[in-house]
């Protein structure tokens, strides 16, 4: 609207014209409003919505959103994930790191939504969207040689969330030295989706998204008997394999199943070992990460059961020759909502091999 | 006449220096509205005015942020941290006489990164103390085993320059076995892309500290730029001409440690600049420490601003770590200054 | 470190050294070596390699610290002198001057400049006038924009002569200037050194360049001064058999009645009384 220059009156029929304009901008704001707004229909359009503004803790800082945000930028996939199972779709204004296709089910919610970078976009094409709230599943992302130090969207004004499972020691949910000491549960996966239904101002839909999962869950841990099982989690890399310690996601998987991994004496959430100690431990049963980021060597499932089947450290291992494969994408080996999908898959595979009573 | 003679030599160096300043004012200029958010030029010069007192800015918060706190803090620091690195750089090669020379071989960038990588993934110091911190920390110790070691080896230039290496590859494993053994994938690519030099994360208060740092060393490296002429023929030949060997080494090396600790734990280990650019400055105004000293310091300075543009600009919406371009863009201009003063010997 | 016996001598008494002595890996490299060269006077420093000539120059000039003994500047020690003092007062010419950087001419010669400038203080006229001299008296004036590394041995060894005379020192010493020069330049280095107003102290291996020029003549061998004198004194057969291992005829038949050294050649000689045989310098 122009500023009136003082003295000069206004003709009648304009300013009817402007009130008239104002009332129907605020009958298409009213009507533009989402569902999971409150009861005062009327009091949408000013800032301070029921329940806002929101403050929660979140690894170890306190987080501010004075309403619901309306551009958001999610930086992690398990993030989005999480975003678009909530329905949010128009409500973020772009995406960054894709490591794996979209969760099935999402995929039409995604296309709507601008991807700003496929691996980490650098600090300014993020701010160049404007974003109102930026969500990241991995504190390096909102750390040094990430996007942006969470300091750096404060001082912006853009309230930043980590995501509970990532947060070393710095949260209720971590241990305070450094690593985890304990395995991890579904609790700060579930937290993360209450947190980000209520600061989103949908808090009746995280409770149900947190429903369908416990529900998933049960119906696949129902019946299972898998104590005598053992398995191993092998995330990338042939070389010098990445597999998975006691006490990340993997862990998740293993405890709501019964079964032992074979290597939860390590407490590193991804160590570096050697397939001599594994054909040592012989482990049951193979879950095999299906990736499609080309960063390093063997990424796709089916070229690492190329190199189990062909290396000679690996081709005599149980589990191989009897091709106990259990494929998972990596989203499912990462702390996320697909962590779900992880136990499912894993339950199905022990059944079909046999191994689950 | 000799006044009149050096009169117009006073002329023609200050004329020099105003267009080199003017070279880097122009350069941090138009690198500031160079980027991936599409702000036009005048709205980032009237962003940047008003934050200086001149005008109002027409950009919303987050639009000015970018131009105010993301590119303005970045681009200062890239000249500051080219100007020191390239000073550094030549004092090093001067000092210890050895023209492959750079300010990270006395192993302060390795220390730093040990220091950066112990405080991100094994967590010490709680969250009390920051990366930079870290790295900060890490830097100063590699530095003092250096300055143990090459005391107790007998303190003459090629022991110095012997412990820095020894220095370098303790800290350089050190490093590798802590990212090897503790960390995870997710933060060892973090913490990696900043060792490789990393300006994105640069804020105000770096700039400041990094340009005292940088205002202190210069003076004192001014200083002692006769001193450092002296060296060109070896420390005894320094010695018969009066100089105090012994102290000005110290003095020299401890002063441009703590400029690349402090730059480093700033931006990470940023390779290249500190080797080619005092060469290139020589071919430019010769030996004499007096000229080449500001000459370089003002070369490092235009040239990582440019750099640091290439870096966030080519690969848009990634970010390439400059310490990358550096490299990429050093070789063939190491080659090329090569070429040209072997053509002159 | 013990004061020169006898007192510390009077100002106007140029470079001494006073019964120094100097170890070096448990070898003993000078042994309570004196020297004394009277102002102005060319002292030539002769003997075969490993004498010690080359640390007692090194000594002398403040660079290397002796283990016992003491070197004075008109009375007062180096150290109470200063460095930069000394370097004002004595300027050194090495063997060997080896640098990686590019350097012109100029900029070498301006280097003896140094110890006469203080950090801050820009060069002045002294300077110019001081350097553009130096350069004269070498023979180098025209080719002060051409780079060092383009220069044969013995260009460079007269570039480094000119930068210690740019010093506008009262001592000089030079350690075996003449080694890369052809003959003609050898002549002339040494007139130019002995015509100049300065004391040096010149280490020398031809014994008929230090006959020819040397106003006295000082020989070591195994770290102590056997002889010293003016060359006709010093320079005889039974010296030179008994430094130098060899023989040879000494006749005063150089210029101005100076020895004139005659080498015969034949099996070196075995060392003389008192000591050992076959025993290596």
């Amino acid at each position: 609207m122009s500023p009136e220059t003082p003295g000069e009156s206004v003709p009648p029929i304009a300013s009817t014209v402007r009130r008239t304009a104002l009332l129907i901008t605020g009958l298409v704001l009213l009507t533009a409003c989402g569902g999971g707004v409150s009861a005062s229909d009327g009091e949408a359009r000013e800032d301070a919505a029921a329940g806002f503004p929101v403050t929660l803790k979140n690894c170890g800082r306190t987080v501010t959103v004075d309403a619901p945000p309306r551009h958001a930028v999610s930086l992690n996939q398990g993030s989005t994930e999480i975003l678009l199972s909530l329905g949010l779709a128009d409500r973020l204004a772009g995406t960054a790191t894709w490591t794996d296709p979209v969760m099935k089910g999402l995929e039409k919610d995604e296309a709507t939504v601008p991807r700003i970078a496929e691996n980490q976009p650098s600090s300014e094409k993020v701010l160049a969207e404007e974003p109102d709230f930026v969500s990241a599943s991995f504190e390096s992302t909102l750390g040094k040689g990430g996007v942006a130090s969470r300091d750096r969207f404060e001082e912006l004004g853009v309230p930043t969330y980590l995501s509970p499972a990532d947060c070393v020691g710095k949260d209720n949910h971590g241990s305070s030295d450094g690593s985890r000491t304990g395995p991890l549960t579904m609790e700060p996966v579930y937290g993360e989706v209450r947190d980000l239904a209520e600061v989103f101002g949908v808090p009746e839909r995280g409770e149900k998204l947190i429903t369908s999962l416990e529900d998933r869950l049960d119906k696949a841990t129902a019946d299972i008997d898998a104590s005598d099982a053992t398995l191993l989690y092998w995330f990338a890399n042939a070389e010098a394999p990445y597999l998975a310690g006691c006490c990340g996601a993997p862990g998740i998987i293993t405890e709501e199943l019964g079964a032992k991994n074979v290597f939860d004496d390590t407490h590193e959430e991804w160590p570096q070992i050697n397939w001599e100690t594994v054909a040592d431990r012989n482990p049951d049963v193979l879950v095999i990460g299906d990736l499609t980021r080309k960063s390093q060597t063997a990424e796709s499932a089916e070229k690492k059961i190329e190199f189990l089947e062909s290396d000679p450290a690996t081709k005599n291992l149980d589990a191989v020759r009897h091709k106990r494969y259990v494929l998972l994408s990596g989203q499912a080996m990462n702390p996320t909502i697909r962590t779900v999908e992880g136990v499912e898959r894993v339950a199905a595979g022990l059944r079909s091999f046999g191994l689950a009573r | 006449m000799p006044r009149a003679a050096a009169g117009a030599r006073l002329l023609r160096d200050g004329l020099l220096w105003g267009a080199g300043a003017a070279l880097l004012l122009l350069s941090v200029a138009v690198a500031v509205t160079i980027g991936p958010a599409r702000i036009s030029v005048p709205d980032v010069w009237s962003a940047v005015a008003s934050h200086l007192g001149l005008g109002h800015g027409r950009l919303t918060p987050i639009r000015d942020g970018i131009i105010w706190d993301l590119r303005m803090p970045r681009t200062l620091l890239a000249a500051v941290c080219g100007a020191g690195l390239a000073v550094c750089g030549t004092v090093m090669q001067s000092l210890l006489r050895n023209p492959l020379a750079d300010p990270f071989v006395l192993g302060v960038s390795s220390g730093a990164s040990t220091g950066a990588v112990v405080v991100v993934v094994l967590g010490v110091g709680g969250g009390a103390v920051s990366v930079s911190g870290g790295a900060f920390a890490g830097a100063l110790c590699s530095f003092a085993l250096v300055l143990v070691l090459s005391h107790t080896l007998g303190g003459s230039t090629d022991r110095v320059v012997l412990s820095g290496v020894a220095a370098m590859q303790l800290f350089s494993a050190l490093t590798s076995f802590v990212v090897m053994t503790a960390a995870d994938a997710e933060q060892t690519r973090g913490v990696l892309f900043w060792l490789l030099g990393s300006l994105s994360g640069a804020g105000w208060s770096d700039v400041w500290m990094c340009s005292a740092v940088l205002a202190v060393t210069l003076l004192i490296c001014l200083g002692h730029a006769r001193t450092l002429d002296a060296f060109a023929f070896g420390q005894d030949a320094a010695a018969a001409l009066g100089v105090h060997v012994a102290r000005t080494r110290i003095v020299l090396l401890c002063t441009t440690a703590l400029l690349t600790a402090a730059l480093v734990s700033s931006a990470g280990a940023i390779g290249f600049v500190g080797l080619v650019l005092p060469h290139a400055a020589r071919a430019l105004t010769g030996a004499g420490h007096r000229r080449l000293l500001p000459v370089t310091a003002l070369a490092g300075a235009v040239f990582l601003v440019w750099a640091d543009t290439l870096a966030r600009t080519v690969l848009d919406p990634q970010e390439v770590p400059v310490g990358v371009v550096t490299s990429l863009v050093g070789v063939p201009a190491f080659i090329l200054v090569l070429h040209r003063t072997r053509r002159n010997a | 470190m013990s004061r020169a016996e006898g007192g510390r001598g009077t100002p106007g008494d140029g470079l001494r050294a006073t019964r120094v002595s100097r170890e070096a890996g448990g070898r003993i490299v000078l042994d309570g070596v004196s020297i004394a060269p009277p102002p102005g006077a060319t002292v030539g420093l002769l003997g075969p390699n490993g004498s010690g000539k080359t640390t007692l120059l090194r000594v002398m000039a403040g660079v290397l610290a002796p283990g016992a003994g003491v070197v004075t500047l008109d009375g007062r020690t180096l150290a109470e002198t200063g460095r930069r003092a000394v370097a004002r007062r004595v300027a050194v010419v090495d063997q060997h001057a080896v640098t990686q950087v590019d350097l012109s001419v100029l900029d070498v010669v301006r280097l003896g400049r140094i110890p006469h400038r203080r950090a801050w203080s820009p060069s002045g006229p002294e300077d110019e006038d001081a350097v553009r001299e130096a350069l004269a008296h070498t023979g180098l004036a025209g080719r002060a924009g051409q780079s060092w590394h383009t220069l044969s041995g013995g260009e460079r060894q007269r570039v480094q002569i000119a930068r210690a005379l740019a010093q506008r020192p009262r001592e000089l010493l030079l350690d075996e200037p003449t080694n890369h020069l052809d003959i003609q330049h050898q002549l002339e280095l040494l007139s130019l050194v002995a015509a100049l107003p300065v004391t040096a102290v010149v280490a020398l291996h031809d014994l008929n360049l230090a006959a020819m020029f040397c106003d006295r003549v000082t020989v070591m061998k195994e770290g102590r001064v056997v002889a010293g004198g003016t060359p006709s004194e010093v320079i005889t057969e039974e010296l030179i058999a008994d430094v130098y291992r060899v023989r040879a005829v000494v006749a005063p038949e150089g210029p101005e009645g100076r020895p004139s050294v005659r080498f015969l050649p034949g099996r070196a000689l075995r060392g003389g009384p008192g000591h050992d045989e076959g025993a290596g310098p």
